[in-house]
């Protein structure tokens, strides 16, 4: 079951383009039935909440443990109920947001992918699936992000939240082996926390984790790529971008909560996650744009979810998650509307449209008192318990609480200011939305005001919280409106009277924001960075790879000449071949002469010269080989010297002069060095050899040549019989040889223009 | 001993090797393209078949053996196939049968002659096809042999044949490139006869099982190592591992586009082939030279991911990605990782095949020489294309869901499972190059899949081109799904490299006695 309901999405995915080539945006409504398995997943509450979950699996690579293993405890339970509602809501949205001319199959295939993935990441037992998943998520959100991908802005937000997010998701990929080792299993639900928390790798495991999920759910300094996110089509902002997929952060966060038992560790979350809020807050007061308001707003509630997660407040983070997702995503939605009808997003352009648009009107009001965190709506209720939370954790971070709130209820109501006033839009016919447009944020609506006003209603807000209080081990209380005189309460009073009094200063406020903005931000950094890498790269590539070539070459032969001396010798000292007696002296003269011309090529000014002493090397060897009675290879390399010369001297003409590539001495000397090392290695190491470790094998050939191979020269019938296969290849490679050379002479070559001449 | 029944079963072992030879030398005879298109085709499929068979028997866990000529080991040269080669012979046969098909497809819109990125009339009518068998023939030769000598045998005919492929239309970088490729790789060779003459010096034989056998009683000997280290660097060297892989980034582009997807996938693997077998069947211990070679390895993975993050052009990019690609295989293997370096290897093969071939279609796409980025927006008119190119894409990076992440995520789980600074360094870089990687090819993803559509002129795909791109990704993401079977199969055919004794037995089943 839960196999099939994360998988269906992903194969509706495949076909989506089908049926949007003939029913085009309205394939958003059968293409949103791939939800359907994900919104049945509400039969196994029962079984979730009992504490035995549903559990599912399927084997995928057993050799590296990774299963598609799959668990429906109370709290991925009531995240993929969020994925799910939400995703089917979005779909009926974009089916009356998308225009004629948009790319629906592409739209809908993405989107799919990522519901798909987002379920398989919170439904994941198995840590190298949940991985798997939660990189899907990122990839699918860099496609959705890059839709309108013939804006270079797009582009470049995608791939900003790609390499951020994925670079997280990498750590993540490093935290799960180490997780997988030292807790002793792939299976979260197996996973022996103790184990971790008290092996060696604890710290950096942890830290790897936290970096996988501050990445992801876009905290401070990590939090530049929300933003820029927003270059997405508004119903996936809404979906990916602010209800499910920045939150996988702290869902990891969550799940992971056994971990941040250390107070240096809960504490830095607290602050981390506070100084995101406030941070956030701030930024999106000075938005003039909705959706980017929105998204810093995004920034901000994220920021106390880690706080809240990270500190151990589970139930007031679980509740204040749920709050968070429907009148965000319900926001979002109304932003698309706004934008869709007017033209416009700008707080500058807008305003009083509430006249022409009641209906979104009434549908925005609760969702952003919501967010101001107003009764009776669901976010009053989830603010009060943060802090409360706040308040046990110390003087400072209720403050800063406070201060954040306090600007979160001025852009709130910032965020109505366009509904209100006198009417001014740019466009002169402005219109209610589709009524498919409005239905999904007025749903989310209905569900934020039932939040708030009957919390402790048994069907809704408090089962639902309640839902996770088993997997995430805290004891789930009754929400209420009313609590009576608290701190708690007496801290909302002064957020909402300081709140209305930044909102009637706004003009000035947002001017000091304005001039206060320093020079460099995260983004300039992650500019920075990104270019510090190219330049980076290219450095690391002149340097290894375009180096003149002798230099190359020098780079092979170097460990050839340092084996040599390193291991030749000392094999020498073992291995001396006994009974050595000094060569004649015609050897030696012969040795000679090749050791001279072998320096002469060296030395030698002019091409012709240096042939001249190739030739003198190469004779000398022919001498020697006569010595050594050896007339086959004699007359072989005899042959070879000749021809090379013959060779050579047809060419001779159409090359360069030898002075234009002038040596330094210094060159010169390297290089006798190396070829006199790389003999000297050779020379050793032959004699080394000379103490066999097992009897040679030639005893053999030199028996059988005449009886079975039928010749007296027993090199012949090594070539042609005991070894023909050898020369089957050579006579092959002679064959191409043949007609490469046919061909490179016989080809026309084209010259091409722009092209630098070789280094030779 | 049912050893006799076998060695008559498998002279099969033959056929991957002769029928690309005879396939090549008929080429050189058939006037017509189509009849050569269709020979090449056929022939391809033909050793296709005979590797498929060699593979299915050799994954049973039998080595297959036969003593060529009838001479007994190690006296002759001996063709030996275990499950190592019939991964390596499967790979080389369905990229080989791709490449052909890719190739014979092409050439249905080139121009006569000259500047085509792709493939000329000229060229082909000059010995492309032919060279490719050859091609072919060497590189299978390699991955069958069982004898040291007969190995740099056929590592000349697979180079030599690489030469006239690269070299083949005399265009100016490919003469400057190719001239560094051939020198390098008659160094390469110079050493590798060198090594091999110690090596029979030293051990008194050449078939590689016998050495093997014959290096049991030896422990600590120098030479040992000398002739290990002069190997490891003739491999390493064809392999294109750090600081020895400089001739590789810039000469693969140069190659012709029709059968640059298999120098890619294919030719820098024989190098890590060799190197497997190295470390497997010759020489299990060598700590030290292991431990220098994974920090090479880690440095080919570096400098891999940030050459291909420097480059702008697709080949250029995907030659970068390449080396890095190959570091992951050596980091594996020198490792000790077998099985995740065997499944890396055969995504490797793939990634790369497809990748290279997306190319050859974005230069006829581009019209561009290389395909240099300033064509753009293309998804909407090639939207299976874009597919296949953003699934190989986060398959060359190792993101999930692809096979990449697979065989990286099995190849850091070894390596940080075994602990130690240098390790747990390697798994870092491995990990982190991923994402260089991924900038990298979301760079041409920006560049040619997105962007605005103002293309007002589009050529013609040739079909069979788009075919065998298809196909590749096919296989890809089949190998994905597959991966569970495949890793099993990676972990038998490793459980078997890491007891070369039953290798060796089936070689020299009776010692050294003739």
């Amino acid at each position: 079951m839960l196999v099939f309901t994360v998988f269906t999405p992903f194969v509706v995915a495949l076909f989506a383009p089908l049926l949007t080539r003939p029913l085009g945006a309205r394939a958003g409504w059968p293409l949103a039935l791939a939800f359907a398995p994900s919104l049945a997943l509400v039969a196994l509450i029962p079984a979730a909440r009992s504490g035995m979950p549903a559990t599912n699996s399927v084997a995928w690579v057993p050799g590296i443990d990774l299963s598609l293993a799959f668990r429906a405890d109370g709290f991925s339970l009531l995240f993929a109920l969020l994925v799910a509602v939400i995703g089917v809501l979005v779909m009926i949205y974009a089916s009356a947001y998308l225009g004629p001319g948009e790319r629906h199959g592409r739209f809908y295939s993405y989107l799919l992918l990522f519901g798909g993935a987002m379920l398989g990441f919170v439904l994941s037992d198995n840590l190298i699936a949940m991985f798997a998943f939660w990189e899907l998520t990122s990839i699918a959100s860099f496609l959705l992000i890059g839709f309108w991908d013939e804006r270079r802005a797009a582009q470049d937000g995608a791939m900003k939240a790609l390499l951020i997010t994925a670079a997280g998701g990498l750590a993540l990929l490093a935290a799960v082996i180490l997780l997988s080792l030292a807790g002793g299993s792939v299976n979260l639900s197996q996973l022996d926390f103790a184990a971790v928390r008290e092996g060696p790798l604890f710290v950096p495991t942890l830290a790897l984790l936290l970096l996988a999920a501050l990445t992801k759910s876009a905290q401070v300094p990590f939090h530049l790529w929300l933003p820029t996110a927003m270059e997405a089509p508004t119903p996936i902002s809404a979906f990916l971008h602010s209800a499910t997929m920045v939150k996988a952060g702290i869902v990891l966060l969550a799940k992971f909560a056994p971990l941040f038992v250390l107070s240096a560790w809960s504490d830095g979350l607290l602050y981390l996650g506070l100084l995101t809020m406030f941070w956030g807050a701030y930024s999106a007061f000075k938005q003039d744009d909705l959706k980017a308001l929105l998204a810093y707003s995004t920034v901000s509630q994220l920021g106390i979810l880690t706080a809240l997660y990270g500190a151990g407040y589970p139930f007031a983070a679980t509740a204040h998650l749920v709050n968070h997702a429907a009148f965000k995503a319900a926001l979002f939605l109304v932003v698309g509307i706004i934008d869709h009808e007017t033209g416009s997003r700008s707080v500058r352009e807008l305003s009083g449209l509430g006249r022409k648009l009641p209906l979104t009107f009434a549908v925005t009001v609760p969702a952003a008192l919501s967010m101001a965190g107003l009764p009776p709506f669901g976010g009053f209720i989830s603010k009060e318990l943060f802090y409360e939370a706040m308040l046990r954790a110390g003087t400072l971070p209720i403050v800063i609480a406070v201060v954040g709130s306090v600007m979160t209820f001025a852009y709130s109501l910032k965020f109505l200011g366009v509904f209100i006033g006198p009417y001014r839009c740019l466009r002169p016919h402005v219109h209610e939305a589709p009524v498919w447009m409005l239905l999904p944020p007025a749903l989310l609506t209905v569900l934020v005001t039932l939040f708030g006003t009957v919390p402790w209603d048994a069907t809704l807000a408090t089962p639902m919280v309640a839902l996770a209080a088993p997997a995430l081990g805290f004891d789930a209380e009754a929400l209420y409106l009313w609590h009576g005189l608290t701190p708690a309460l007496m801290w909302s009073f002064v957020t909402w009277g300081v709140g209305v009094l930044l909102y009637a200063m706004r003009e000035p406020f947002v001017n000091m924001q304005r001039a206060l903005t320093p020079v460099w931000n995260a983004n300039s950094l992650y500019y920075a960075a990104v270019a510090g890498m190219e330049r980076l790269a290219r450095l690391v590539t002149l340097n290894t790879q375009n180096a003149p070539f002798a230099a190359q070459l020098r780079i092979l032969w170097g460990p050839v000449a340092l084996a040599g001396i390193v291991f030749g010798f000392q094999a020498l000292g073992a291995y001396l071949p006994t009974g050595l007696t000094p060569p004649p002296l015609e050897f030696l003269a012969a040795a000679l002469l090749v050791l001279a011309g072998c320096y002469g090529v060296l030395v030698a000014k002019t091409r012709l010269s240096a042939l001249i002493f190739t030739g003198l090397a190469g004779l000398s060897l022919v001498a020697l080989f006569v010595m050594l009675r050896a007339p086959d290879l004699a007359l072989t390399q005899l042959l070879i010297e000749t021809v090379t010369v013959i060779l050579f001297l047809s060419v001779f003409r159409y090359l360069p002069p030898l002075t234009r590539y002038r040596r330094e001495a210094r060159t010169v000397l390297l290089d006798a060095l190396l070829a006199g090392s790389v003999g000297l290695a050779v020379f050793s190491a032959l004699l080394a050899v000379q103490t066999p470790v097992a009897a040679r094998i030639q005893d053999f050939f030199l028996e059988r040549s005449k009886t079975e191979g039928g010749g007296y020269n027993v090199v012949n019938v090594i070539l042609v019989d005991f070894r023909g296969y050898d020369t089957l290849g050579e006579i092959t490679v002679l064959a191409i040889v043949g007609m490469s050379v046919y061909a490179l002479l016989k080809i026309k070559t084209t010259p091409v223009k722009g092209e630098e001449h070789g280094d030779g | 001993m049912p050893r006799d029944r076998c060695e008559e079963a498998v002279n099969v072992l033959t056929l991957p090797v002769l029928l690309p030879l005879f396939g090549g030398t008929l080429l050189l005879l058939i006037k017509r393209p189509q009849g050569r298109a269709g020979v090449g085709t056929a022939a391809a499929l033909l050793t296709l078949l005979a590797s498929c068979w060699i593979a299915v028997r050799s994954f049973s866990g039998t080595v297959l053996v036969t003593q060529l000529g009838g001479w007994p080991a190690p006296y002759g040269i001996t063709l030996v196939a275990d499950g190592l080669t019939g991964v390596m012979l499967l790979l080389s046969g369905v990229t080989g049968l791709m490449t052909v098909i890719y190739a014979a497809s092409s050439l249905q819109h080139a121009p006569r002659r000259g500047g085509t990125p792709v493939l000329s009339r000229a060229r082909e009518r000059l010995g492309t096809p032919a060279l490719l068998q050859f091609l072919l023939m060497g590189v299978n030769m390699s991955f069958l042999t069982g004898d040291l000598f007969n190995l740099f045998v056929s590592f000349e005919v697979m180079l030599v044949a690489s030469y006239g492929l690269l070299l083949i239309g005399g265009e100016l970088p490919q003469l400057r490139e190719g001239f560094k490729y051939v020198v390098v790789n008659l160094v390469a060779s110079a050493i590798f006869v060198a090594a091999a003459g110690l090596a029979y010096g030293l051990f008194g034989t050449l078939n590689m099982a016998d050495i093997a056998a014959r290096l049991q009683d030896v422990s600590g000997d120098p030479r040992v190592t000398l002739i290990v280290l002069l190997l490891a660097l003739v491999f390493a060297t064809k392999a294109a591992v750090f600081p020895f892989g400089f001739w590789l980034p810039y000469s693969y582009p140069v190659v012709p586009g029709a059968v640059g997807a298999f120098f890619g996938a294919v030719l820098t693997k024989v190098g890590v082939y060799a190197l497997l077998r190295l470390f497997t069947l010759l020489t299990p211990g060598e700590t030290a030279l292991k431990n220098g070679l994974l920090i090479l390895a880690t440095l080919t993975i570096l400098i891999g991911a940030l050459g291909a993050v420097s480059q702008r052009r697709w080949r250029h990019l995907l030659a970068f990605a390449n080396v890095a690609s190959v570091g992951y295989l050596v980091l594996g293997l020198s490792s000790g990782a077998l099985a995740p370096t065997l499944y890396y290897l055969i995504h490797s093969v793939l990634v790369i095949f497809t990748l290279f071939s997306l190319a050859g279609l974005a230069e006829l796409v581009a019209g561009g020489r290389f395909g240099d980025g300033h064509s753009e927006g293309h998804l909407g008119a090639y939207p299976l294309l874009g597919a296949v190119y953003f699934v190989s894409a986060l398959a060359l990076a190792g993101l999930p869901p692809t096979s990449g992440f697979i065989g990286k995520f099995a190849l850091v789980q070894v390596l940080l499972g075994s602990g130690g600074l240098l390790r747990v360094f390697a798994s870092v870089v491995a990990v982190a190059s991923g994402l260089l990687l991924l900038y990298a090819a979301m760079g041409i993803w920006r560049g040619f899949f997105w962007g605005a559509d103002d293309a007002v002129h589009r050529p013609p795909l040739p079909k069979g081109m788009l075919r065998v791109t298809g196909a590749a990704g096919g296989l890809l993401v089949m190998l994905a799904i597959a991966s569970g079977p495949v890793y099993a199969l990676a972990e038998r055919v490793a459980v078997q490299l890491e007891r070369p004794a039953d290798y060796i037995s089936h070689v020299v089943p009776e010692g050294d006695a003739p």
